[in-house]
């Protein structure tokens, strides 16, 4: 496989990703109200449907606090890896995952 | 895997004329994905079946690994599993999560060096270096 043809794979993926609703740049244009539930715009302040307010945190946010994550490049890396397959830096010892809030 | 889910995490709102309404949420964000019309039964428990298989269960995702159903925005689709077993990685990783070696060939499936697997999806839970 090619540079060219790995680039065109991956945006294509990516189109794939946002045209379906996952992944990480969906995850990082949404907030979900805690009172309804209802997935909102990340850059609104209060939840369309119920008017509460609305967290700081993106659903990004919640996905990285779930997870180890590189202290170099800060993308969520699996249990078992001792380096960061995005930067190469060595990760250190992971804690465990956190449980489910719901 | 855990003890098998037969719904999403739900709320149910009973209206005067005996309707039940569910609210179903994903089991990790606590997002709504699916509110459902009025649904008359004799119990409780029989208005959550119909409501789940002919409306909630459509717009949810099965983690294979865990059993919990999830949005679309917290399923890894290339590893089918909830982000909570399978969380997001570059399908073509630049170094080795194993040894840390660069990567030359980014399709690879394994790392020259250690042997580790590469692929997504594949990586969460033992170690694959041979």
């Amino acid at each position: 496989m090619t540079d060219y043809d790995l680039r065109i794979r991956q945006a294509l993926h990516r189109v794939t990703l946002l045209e379906y609703g996952f992944g990480p740049e969906t995850l990082r244009r949404r907030k979900v109200c805690p009172v309804c539930g209802k997935a909102n715009s990340a850059d609104r302040t209060n939840c369309a449907d119920c008017g509460a307010v609305l967290p700081e945190m993106t659903l990004y946010d919640f996905y990285r606090s779930r997870h180890r994550c590189c202290p170099g490049c800060g993308v969520a890396v699996t249990n078992v890896a001792r380096y960061c397959p995005e930067c190469g830096t060595r990760l250190p010892k992971g804690a465990a995952r956190r449980e489910a809030v719901v | 895997m855990e003890q098998a889910k037969k719904t999403a995490a739900y709320r149910v709102i009973t209206d005067s004329g005996g309707g039940r309404t569910f609210r179903f949420y994903c089991d990790i964000s606590g997002e709504l994905c699916c509110v459902t019309k009025p649904i008359r039964a004799d119990t409780e428990a029989a208005a959550l079946e119909m409501a789940w298989e002919q409306e909630g269960k459509r717009q949810f995702n099965r983690c294979d690994r865990c059993g919990r159903f999830v949005s679309s925005a917290m399923f890894n689709v290339n590893a089918e599993c909830c982000l909570d077993c399978a969380p997001w990685e570059d399908e073509y990783p630049s170094f080795c999560h194993h040894c840390g070696a660069r990567l030359r060939e980014p399709d690879a499936c394994f790392c020259p060096v250690c042997g580790a697997k590469l692929q997504v999806g594949v990586t969460d839970g033992k170690e694959e270096a041979k």
